[in-house]
């Protein structure tokens, strides 16, 4: 429970934050960091929710376009491997989660079709 | 390709899409509710609540799935492609749906308890040593905070934003959601109502799924050989490349060319679009520029500049012939360097 509190707490906390750092960037940064949205008013609100969400990423990327950095926007090559590599994991971990997870599992009582309770009686009286 | 951004763009394509994916959804949430309570066992009456979380929870793994197979089924055959172009909308819809999921849980479950709902959400069980009885809702909190954070990242604002590589690399997450999602469906419905019908629905969803991928990877391979210079690999006929098409080279470790063919040319371009890395060899020449098949974004293909006032660039690649074998250089030119075309009549005619 004390866990549990604490984990509550720190939503509350950062999604504070995030409200505070959308914000901000709002009214701040977005033209400044991105040409392509000096004059467009419309779409603004619905970055918001990534905004708050994804803040410490937007605050390091706002802070290294000011600092003139990382204008990288080269793709990187590798990105279908790395879909090939995601395939390949989840063409194994797939089939061992849903194998293991119908092998484990237990059949409860409420399993069995239902029996008219005389009927059940009579039963267990002759298996006797 | 706007220069300033929108909110969102819909044209008339769009729209039908969009219209047709929400009235199959519509239409399944329906059936399910008219036709699961017919299936129940009169032993354990299922109630509204715990019908509508269903419902609205199978229908987003069936979306997310479909979302998944879409990029393979269209590698595997074009007529799928249509239902490329338009991938973000479905991904949004799907979060909603999951987003449905989650409200009806709570209306049934978690408001049993005067506890602050995110707070019953962690305390409720906490038995993670365990296999049987794991808290398997911990996996859809996992898939639904991705799911949230690539509907919320789906503006074309954050791919510009957070550079293209970095948009990318978040939006891999879909596959660590994916995962998640069937253990959270493996962990808690299978373990519980075990509908057989539904169990079978996940499993096939799911190895279909792994199926159409391995099928898709190996038909985009495309055969490989090299001349004495390592560099030069070779890429095929050049009779056998339809006009105004490409043909894809796969280099190895994920790196592709596309190699078009137009107006007697041919010249080759990295298959990799600067936008959100849509296959440019699955396009065709429109106006005289490649074009994305993902949402049309254009370049030259002798130099990989997208006409002005656009300013995107791709890497370029050289060709070389023997008569009608077709040679390409493995080095990438940086992107936007321009290569001179190569003409295709004037071996062929030599060569008789
Ligand atoms: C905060 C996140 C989530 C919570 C708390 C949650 C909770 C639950 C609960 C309590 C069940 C009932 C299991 C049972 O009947 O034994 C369930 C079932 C299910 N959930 Fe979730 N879930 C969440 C997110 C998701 C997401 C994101 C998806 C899919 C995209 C999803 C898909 C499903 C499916 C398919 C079922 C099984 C429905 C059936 O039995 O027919 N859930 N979930
Ligand atoms: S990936 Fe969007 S236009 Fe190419």
């Amino acid at each position: 429970m004390v866990v549990s509190q604490a984990i509550v707490s720190f939503l509350y906390a950062y999604g504070a934050a995030g409200l505070v750092a959308a914000l901000l960037f709002l009214l701040l940064g977005i033209d400044r960091v991105e040409p392509s949205a000096r004059g467009a008013y419309a779409f603004r609100p619905l970055i918001v929710p990534g905004l708050v969400m994804l803040w410490p990423l937007v605050l390091w990327r706002w802070w290294q376009i000011v600092q003139g950095r990382g204008a990288d926007m080269s793709v990187r090559r590798s990105f279908l491997a790395r879909h090939a590599a995601a395939w390949k994991t989840l063409a194994v971990v797939l089939p061992i989660m849903l194998v293991a997870a119908l092998a484990l599992r237990q059949s409860g009582p409420y399993e069995l079709p239902a029996v008219p309770i005389d009927q059940r009686a009579m039963s267990v009286e002759s298996g006797r | 390709m706007s220069v300033t951004l929108k909110p969102v763009i819909w044209y008339r394509s769009k729209l039908v899409y969009d219209g047709v994916v929400l009235l199959a959804m519509f239409l399944y949430i329906i059936a399910y509710l008219r036709l699961a309570p017919n299936l129940q066992l009169v032993s354990r009456p299922i109630d509204d609540a715990i019908l509508r979380m269903r419902a609205f929870g199978s229908c987003a793994f069936l979306l997310v799935s479909f979302i998944l197979a879409i990029g393979p089924l269209s590698r595997l055959d074009r007529r799928f492609l249509p239902l490329l172009y338009n991938r973000r909308h479905f991904g949004v819809i799907a979060c909603s749906v999951a987003c449905a999921h989650v409200y009806y849980v709570y209306s049934w479950y978690l408001n049993l308890s005067p506890l602050n709902p995110l707070l019953a959400l962690f305390s409720a069980n906490t038995s993670y040593g365990q296999v049987l009885g794991f808290p398997f809702e911990i996996f859809g909190v996992l898939a639904l905070v991705i799911l949230l954070a690539l509907a919320f990242t789906s503006h074309d604002f954050w791919l510009s934003f957070l550079t293209p590589r970095l948009w990318k690399s978040l939006h891999m997450l879909i596959y660590l959601a994916y995962g998640a999602i069937v253990a959270h469906i493996a962990l808690g419905s299978f373990q519980g109502s075990g509908d057989p019908f539904f169990v079978m629905i996940v499993c096939a969803s799911a190895l279909g799924l792994v199926g159409v991928h391995l099928a898709a990877r190996s038909v985009s391979r495309a055969p490989e050989g090299t001349a004495g210079d390592d560099n030069w690999v070779d890429a095929g006929l050049i009779s056998t490349i339809a006009d105004k098409r490409a043909r894809i080279i796969d280099l190895g470790e994920g790196e592709k060319v596309a190699i078009f063919r137009y107006d007697g040319k041919l010249s080759a371009l990295t298959n990799l679009c600067a936008h959100q890395n849509g296959p440019l060899g699955e396009g065709r020449i429109i106006d005289g520029c490649v074009t994305c098949p993902w949402h049309g974004f254009q370049y030259r293909p002798e130099d990989g500049c997208a006409p002005a006032p656009f300013t995107e660039k791709v890497a370029t690649y050289r060709l070389r012939r023997d008569l009608d074998r077709l040679w390409l250089d493995r080095r990438a030119n940086p992107p936007g360097t321009r290569v001179e075309p190569l003409p295709v009549n004037e071996g062929v005619a030599d060569g008789g």
